[in-house]
């Protein structure tokens, strides 16, 4: 499984793909971060869903924020809110290490020179969370980078904030691999890339559209959401929204995500056909 | 010692309700060119699909190097090299970037094999252009360097000289004979074209609506295939004798109790008929028999079709 993920990587770095991918990547981190990302999106959610917060109090906020200039040690809380927008820095990723080999059909080389399924399968897996790691790393570097550039660190790197960057940043990172496992057992099912796109794209958004249209039937159905990997995302980012993040039903929901999406996604793969 | 580098006995795979392959059993031997003829939508691909893992059989077994259990398969499957369908490589890397994946995939440590397995299909010259820019007999080329890359013992390929030009078949032709002379590299070939496997192979199979409906040697085909005079006469001692004396040869065959075949200088069949009259032997009909490799290909195709 090494040498699988050794070549894979080789490949990647010799195609412009990645290069253009990460050139977007960070032409997007500095757009936000030279936008002082204030992170407001994040914020109107919670605001709106919560009938008894004081929208005065919330216009005073948003009026400090603007004010405040985002230093190197208020960036990564800042732009937690974006986080789950990384998704779909990690799209492009997925096509190049899994679905390129089923739309180029590359992936018969391997199995019929005796390449074992479910290596394959876990390699694939394995780099996709290398990828989320990196993605979440250079997200949360470059944004305490520029920032620090644009505007100092502001304070002392020390313990508190490292301990208070993981606990965001940790559970978001957790629930990017469970939604990327999405891209793969989509990838290794249907085997398209077209596919891939829609469906992972649509799996991001439709959940909360189709949530928000159910509570008009039934208010009680908007609880739905708790179980929406995105909108748990958000949550991290705001350890003391109006939805305080629950700590074990995101690593239940995300466990059950990875654990459905591999499981299901070998099973299908192992006896497969490969055009 | 085992012998048989691929065996399949009653191998079947159905789509549907259609049998694509239909209980075929055949035996590759070490050393063999074995040549897979049939018309397109015959069973061929499907066949080698269901070899290379990329299709799953129904019912039957495979065995490859004495090996039949999953795993024991994928560990044979490590000394095989195939190109099935159309060689498939990335499209934005060169010959050399494509190789030098597949070689730290296969953990391949030496570094010169790739320049090595390209100076074996004469692909050296491609330097920076990518695979997307290859013609299309480069492009088989760069599919049998792959196959070739971890020096297997067992190679597929099919139809390997679809889209070559004259010069590309017959370069193809020769480095295959050369891997399976030099390299003891068993070859299991597929094509459309008898004329042009016959060139190679040393041994057949023949497929058809998905079943197997003829094994043969190469020995075997030629004689098939050898055009001859049948002469049925009242006494095949007699003209036998008649024939190596008078007519000086002795490439011929008595077949039956009332028949003779002559290989050999029968163009004059008046020649042939008067001398075994004068000599006292009754003919009772003469006539130039045998197909050349398309019409007995197109005969046993009919027959199997008839027989399904």
């Amino acid at each position: 499984m090494r040498n699988l993920i050794r070549a894979d990587l080789y490949r990647i770095f010799k195609g412009k793909g990645v290069y253009i991918s990460i050139a977007v990547f960070i032409l997007f981190m500095v757009t936000i971060v030279w936008a002082n990302g204030t992170g407001t999106v994040g914020v109107d959610v919670y605001v709106f869903q919560n009938p008894d917060y004081d929208i005065e109090a919330y216009a005073h906020e948003l009026e400090m924020l603007a004010e405040t200039k985002m230093t190197g040690k208020m960036a990564p809380g800042m732009l937690a809110d974006g986080t789950s927008d990384l998704i779909y820095f990690i799209l492009p990723f997925i096509v190049i290490i899994a679905a390129a080999d089923f739309s180029k059909g590359t992936a018969k080389n391997l199995i019929s020179a005796g390449e074992s399924r479910l290596k394959y399968f876990m390699s694939k897996l394995i780099l996709t969370g290398i990828v989320c790691v990196s993605i979440v790393g250079i997200y949360l570097l470059l944004s305490i980078l520029i920032s620090t550039i644009m505007n100092g660190f502001g304070g002392s790197f020390d313990m508190e904030f490292v301990t208070e960057t993981a606990k965001i940043y940790l559970p978001q990172l957790f629930l990017i691999f469970a939604y990327s496992c999405i891209g793969l057992l989509v990838t290794f099912t249907l085997k398209t890339t077209a596919s891939l796109i829609s469906i992972y794209v649509a799996f991001s958004l439709v959940p909360t559209i189709l949530i928000m249209i159910l509570q008009d039937v039934n208010e009680k159905l908007i609880d739905l959401i708790q179980y929406d990997l995105v909108f748990n995302m958000k949550t991290f980012a705001y350890p003391d929204g109006a939805f305080p993040p629950d700590l074990t039903r995101t690593l239940l929901l995300g466990f059950g995500c990875i654990l459905i999406c591999t499981i299901s996604g070998f099973l299908l793969f192992r006896k497969a056909e490969i055009k | 010692m085992q012998n048989n580098v691929l065996q399949t006995r009653n191998i079947t795979k159905r789509y549907g309700t259609a049998a694509a392959v239909d209980n075929v059993s055949l035996a590759i031997r070490k050393g063999d060119i074995y040549g897979l003829i049939g018309r397109n939508g015959a069973g061929k691909t499907t066949l080698m699909r269901m070899i290379t893992a990329l299709t799953f059989a129904n019912s039957g077994e495979l065995e490859i190097f004495g090996q039949t259990s999953e795993k024991g398969l994928n560990e044979s499957r490590k000394r095989m090299g195939s190109v099935v369908e159309m060689p498939a490589l990335y499209p934005n890397l060169t010959a050399v970037q494509n190789l030098e994946y597949y070689r730290i995939l296969r953990g391949i440590p030496d570094k010169n094999v790739i320049q090595k397995t390209l100076e074996l299909v004469n692909l050296t010259d491609t330097g920076k252009k990518k695979f997307k820019n290859f013609s299309l007999g480069m492009k088989q080329r760069l599919g049998l360097a792959l196959a070739l890359l971890n020096s297997p013992d067992f190679i597929i390929l099919d139809e390997p000289i679809n889209g070559l030009d004259p010069m590309g078949i017959v370069e193809m032709r020769e480095t295959i004979k050369k891997l399976n002379t030099e390299n003891s590299i068993t070859f299991m070939i597929s094509s459309h074209i008898l004329s042009e496997l016959s060139l190679i192979a040393t041994r057949y199979g023949i497929i058809e609506g998905g079943r197997l409906i003829k094994e043969l040697t190469a020995a075997e085909l030629q004689e098939q295939c050898q055009q001859c005079l049948s002469v049925k006469v009242d006494d095949t001692a007699k003209a036998s004798a008649i024939i190596e004396t008078v007519l000086q040869t002795k490439k011929y065959k008595v077949v039956g109790s009332d028949e003779i075949r002559i290989y050999e200088n029968y163009s004059d069949t008046a020649e042939v008929t008067y001398q075994l009259n004068a000599n006292g032997v009754r003919v009772s009909g003469v006539a130039v028999v045998g197909d050349n490799l398309e019409e007995y290909f197109v005969s046993l195709v009919e027959k199997g079709v008839k027989n399904a």
